[in-house]
């Protein structure tokens, strides 16, 4: 299991290098795409590779002279790294407007540092039988840029297996979720994130193969009593949440159980289910994917009843599920949708006297005092009320 | 049975030394003194002299907990506990009916919501940023070229009100100095920052559900100023209970952690 | 014309009615809640409004209300009423005053001159996304439902006709919903009168803005810029193209007078983004001060509605939805803001960064240094916000204004 988790880890540490000699092998195209919901089967079904366009941990430097500094850190860190030519060897972008600040400033990135490929999708922001329609022609128009600019035709089989395979990995992952939910501290929540992280960096063959041999190896572990408290991280900032930071929370005395992040929970909650046209499917997991604070329901707000924070729902069955005690938010500053939700995600918690612990995080951790203490008088605070 | 509390904070460092039972009678002992930069060898000097104020030494010392932001560089205690626990601890032993703690020292602010057993349970902090903490308010004093120990006093004299700007402790300096430029009167200027720290306060309170009928107590360098305590109290619409040395009940509510350490 | 001859006076009649118009539009607001026979919508700038105005709601909006809020210094302390309910501060303004004054009228508390309470909510996020995030806040205090028109972004390569029937769709839902709601049939006849009285608004709106070409010019952007409030509040009514062929009428008068708003205007300058409501008295100063004057900006473009088209109504009033300023490309925009700028003959670019607003400053530094590289022209970044004044900084932004001054004053030589 070393071995495998190495590998992992290596991934992250350089996250484009395994992209850059795929590149060098295959002769293929390499497109970053933004990890909120981009359908990366498409892209696969094109031929081409897509890796997920994760910020670093690097001081913001170059990006400052071009963009407010309370823009959030996921799109004020992309942009300095596509400034200092870290992202020069991809052959195109490609994003989901899922926010104001993404969708206001995504093309920005390419009148500034033009892509041969480069591509903006609207998800929309109300998901019913009156969108969906739009929503389908958007998938479609990605189909057809992704053929013109790879010169493959991306028939309908050929997107059904990309499909498939892209299940499989997602499988693959619940299972290892599964695991850990059922067997708390199998594995740290650090570790996972890479693994999770790396399914977006490399070729999803490979990642699978990789997969299935640590499942392999993770299926016969056991574990001796964790005493350790059992919480679920919600919050999904859109980057790969950093591992120190998930380290000391478990180090401190947490263990987590699960998780919502894009390179987390979010990214293998539910498969696309393969029914006929696979533009269709893929439209249809758009239409059913969990809730998410970029999302708005509208039948949510048209009858009496019904909740006012789906999102909130969400967070409280997936401590259920997990049998946890707690939640640990993880916030990403200037978040607009997620400060909006807050509040009423609070409300909900608070009405069902959930203990929950804020964290604020930038894209470089800082200072670990601030969040020691934090989670130590959270932790303080749980044993006290067993 | 003897122990020690020691609060490490960024600024200052305090020390509680108590004493329970078997021929010592009960004892308190306090002492405070700047944190400097060498965390264990100051820690060390304050809790000598507590100790020194009731002649004993380190070795009669049975348990000592640490807690502050320095709290783990401290080789020596038993136990490191967080300042939120701690300061729940000490507020709930001088005040046994309260369930809502507002702690304001030189760099951090928190609030503590507790049950009546003196639990904890929600807290908020603000540690990432000086407005809303002690360090706004001695800038502030410093630029106004008044007394820290005055500013709550002149800032009650205040009859006209003015908003600032600054979101920022740093820029509000320069804004300061432009309002003295415009001949703005300093009590009007030190009414308007009393009212951006009570303001940041205010936010972090209402962030963990106070009740509204909660007792409150207020800690920490901070509950010395008249002016910040008042407008609280207003914003609350109740009393702000005050002990007598504010800053000295977080490392006394760890000597008490202390004592019920097994 | 030599300078002689030009007389100041930067009064216009205009705005004494645009007054009177406002004043109106508030009082009937308040005897609406006391008699409750019409139902109240709160809409933002690019919703479907029409649609509203078709099945006679009473309709406000929550954004001008802000402007107002800002203008009377009142937002601030909304602003602050939000931050002891747990929204952070780098939030919209606009947004957190409205639900600041929200919870202070749910609360019991006094709220700054508040809109009517309203029974239903339009948006749309042609504007951004957050607005509608907003809405379900003001849906959730008010306990009334809520209905959101999406409408993507365009950017280049999206089919047109895709978009509109996309918002059309969503129109006709809203519609069968507003009739299940006011128990009453949609009227497709009021539609196009409405719609018609809305051109002829819209025109007019364009015809009072492009009386700045002319140099000098006759008002200032600051002068103009209450002046959308007919076109975006009351343009389903005579009144509105009434209203704005008498400015034209007078705009055209001061131009052969040779009346001008500001002695020594020097500079002809572009606005870029939301105006400082707080500022706005502040900021005219010090560029009168300094010989610039301020002659138009695209924030006239977000409440321009031209694309309503009383021949075909609904589709039309989809389009002027799915089309709206605010929702297209940096790049539509940036091109735009160069045409104003050869159009309007300007010399030079403020640009006003509005702090907790997103949509419009993200991509300012962007727009801002196009204009400079391809027109040669020097531009200033300022700093500040839509509402709250906390946020505004006065020496450093006179400051900046002062070096653009001395820029073009070099410039000249």
């Amino acid at each position: 299991m070393e071995k495998t988790m190495a590998i992992f880890k290596k991934i992250i540490e350089q996250p484009y290098s395994r992209a850059a000699s795929w590149k060098m092998e295959t002769g293929g195209k390499i497109i970053g795409c933004a990890p909120m919901y981009f359908p990366d089967e498409m892209v696969h079904a094109a031929g081409a590779l897509p890796v997920a366009l994760f910020g670093n941990d690097e001081p913001i430097t170059l990006a400052d002279a071009h963009l407010m500094t309370n823009a959030c850190d996921q799109v004020r860190s992309t942009f300095d790294m596509l400034l200092k030519g870290k992202y020069d060897f991809l052959d195109g972008v490609a994003a989901i407007h899922v926010c104001d600040q993404v969708r206001f400033f995504m093309e920005v990135w390419q009148l500034d540092h033009p892509f041969p490929f480069f591509h903006q999708m609207w998800r929309p922001y109300r998901m019913d039988s009156s969108t969906r329609p739009f929503l389908v022609s958007e998938l479609k128009r990605l189909k057809s840029n992704l053929e013109i600019f790879t010169g493959i035709k991306i028939i309908p089989e050929a997107l059904c297996e990309s499909i498939r395979i892209y299940n499989e990995s997602r499988a693959l992952m619940r299972r290892l979720n599964e695991l850990r939910r059922m067997r708390p501290g199998i594995m740290t929540a650090a570790d996972m994130s890479k693994i999770i992280g790396s399914s977006m960096l490399i070729p999803i063959e490979d990642h699978n193969k990789l997969m299935k041999e640590l499942l392999f190896k993770v299926e016969k572990e056991t574990i001796k009593g964790d005493e350790r408290i059992k919480i679920v991280v919600a919050g999904h900032p859109c980057a790969i949440p950093n591992g120190l930071l998930l380290d000391l929370m478990e180090n401190l005395g947490l263990v987590i159980v699960d998780d919502d992040f894009f390179s987390g929970g979010r990214r293998f909650a539910t498969d696309v289910v393969l029914n006929g046209d696979p533009i269709e499917s893929l439209a249809n997991y758009y239409m059913k994917a969990i809730p998410c604070t970029t999302y708005h329901f509208p039948g949510n707000w048209i009858s009496e009843g019904k909740s006012y924070s789906p999102y909130g729902d969400y967070v409280i069955e997936m401590m259920k599920r997990g049998r946890a005690d707690a939640v640990v938010l993880l916030r990403l500053m200037y978040c607009d949708p997620f400060d909006l939700e807050f509040v009423f995600l609070k409300k909900k918690l608070d009405e069902r006297n959930i203990p929950y612990l804020t964290l604020f995080i930038e894209h470089s951790l800082g200072p670990l005092e601030p969040i020691r203490t934090r989670v130590q008088a959270f932790i303080e605070t749980l044993k006290a009320s067993r | 049975m003897i122990v020690a509390g020691v609060d490490v904070g960024s600024q200052t460092t305090k020390a509680v030394i108590l004493g329970y039972g078997q021929g010592f009678g009960g004892f308190y002992s306090e002492a405070m003194k700047p944190t400097g930069i060498d965390v264990p060898e100051v820690s060390k000097m304050v809790i000598g002299e507590a100790l020194e104020k009731v002649q004993l030494s380190f070795a009669n010392i049975d348990k000592i907990v640490s807690t502050g932001y320095g709290r783990i560089s401290i080789p020596f205690s038993t136990r490191t506990i967080t300042e939120i626990t701690c300061n729940a601890a000490g507020v709930h032993q001088l005040y046994p009916n309260v369930t809502l703690a507002i702690d304001v020292g030189g760099q951090d602010s928190k609030v503590i919501k507790m049950n009546s057993e003196g639990k904890v349970l929600q807290f908020a902090m603000n540690d990432k940023c000086a407005a809303g903490t002690g360090k706004f308010l001695e800038i502030a004093a410093q630029t106004l070229e008044i007394l820290l120990d005055d500013l709550g006093k002149i800032s009650l004299r205040s009859r006209k009100r003015i908003t600032m700007s600054s979101i920022c402790t740093v820029f509000a300096q320069t804004e300061i100095v432009s309002l003295i430029a415009r001949r703005t009167d300093k009590e009007d200027i030190a009414a308007a920052l009393h009212e951006a720290v009570a303001n940041r306060i205010f936010g972090l309170i209402n962030s963990v559900n106070p009740e509204p009928k909660a007792r409150v107590v207020m800690t920490g360098g901070v509950a010395r100023n008249i002016a910040v305590v008042k407008l609280l109290e207003r914003m609350l619409g109740r009393e702000i209970l005050v002990p007598d040395n504010p800053q000295i009940v977080t490392a006394f509510g760890a000597a008490l952690m202390a004592e019920n350490l097994d | 014309m030599g300078e002689e001859t030009l007389k100041v006076n930067h009064r216009l009649e205009a705005q004494k009615r645009l007054g009177k118009l406002i004043q109106e539009h508030y009082s009937y607001a308040r005897e609406v809640e006391k008699k409750k026979d019409q139902f109240i919508a709160w809409t933002t700038s690019g919703a479907p409004n029409e649609i509203l105005w078709t099945m006679d709601f009473f309709v406000q909006f929550p954004e001008a209300y802000a402007a107002t809020c800002g203008a009377r210094h009142a937002a601030h302390a909304h602003c602050v009423i939000t931050e002891a309910h747990g929204y952070e501060r780098h939030l919209c303004t606009y947004c957190r005053n409205s639900l600041g004054s929200t919870l202070a009228e749910i609360e019991g508390k006094e709220a700054f001159d508040p809109l009517a309470r309203p029974d239903f909510l339009l948006v749309a996020n042609n504007s951004c996304i957050l607005i509608t995030k907003w809405w379900e806040h003001l849906s959730h205090y008010w306990k009334i439902p809520m209905i959101n028109i999406d409408s993507p972004l365009i950017v280049p390569g999206m089919d047109q006709k895709e978009i509109v029937d996309h918002v059309k769709r969503q129109c006709m839902d809203l519609i069968n919903f507003l009739e299940g709601f006011t128990g009453k049939k949609f009227d497709y006849d009021r539609l196009k009168e409405i719609v018609a009285n809305g051109k002829r608004s819209a025109e007019g709106y364009r015809e009072v803005l492009n009386a700045n070409r002319h140099d000098p010019v006759p008002a200032t952007f600051f002068d103009l810029i209450g002046h959308n409030f007919p076109n975006l509040v009351l343009r389903f009514k005579p009144e509105a193209e009434e209203h704005y062929k008498m400015m034209k009428a007078e705009l055209d008068q001061r131009i052969s007078d040779g009346i001008v708003p500001m002695p020594n205007m020097k500079y002809r300058l572009y606005w870029d983004g939301v105006p400082y409501w707080f500022a706005i008295r502040n900021l005219s100063e010090k560029l009168q001060n300094l010989g610039m004057c301020l002659v138009t900006s695209t924030y006239f473009e977000v409440f321009a509605f031209e694309r309503i088209d009383p021949s075909r109504p609904l589709d039309s009033v989809a389009e002027n939805t799915a089309m709206f300023y605010l929702n297209r490309s940096v790049n539509y925009k940036a091109e735009v803001t160069e045409k104003i700028f050869k159009d309007f003959h300007l010399d030079a670019g403020v640009f006003a960064y509005a702090l907790s607003c997103k949509p419009f400053s993200i991509s300012m530094h962007y727009i801002a240094d196009t204009i400079q590289k391809k027109l040669s022209a020097p531009v200033t970044i300022i700093e500040g916000d839509l509402v709250d004044e906390t946020f505004y900084d006065e020496e450093r932004n006179n400051m900046k204004l002062q070096a653009l001054a001395e820029t073009l004053a070099a410039k000249k030589r």
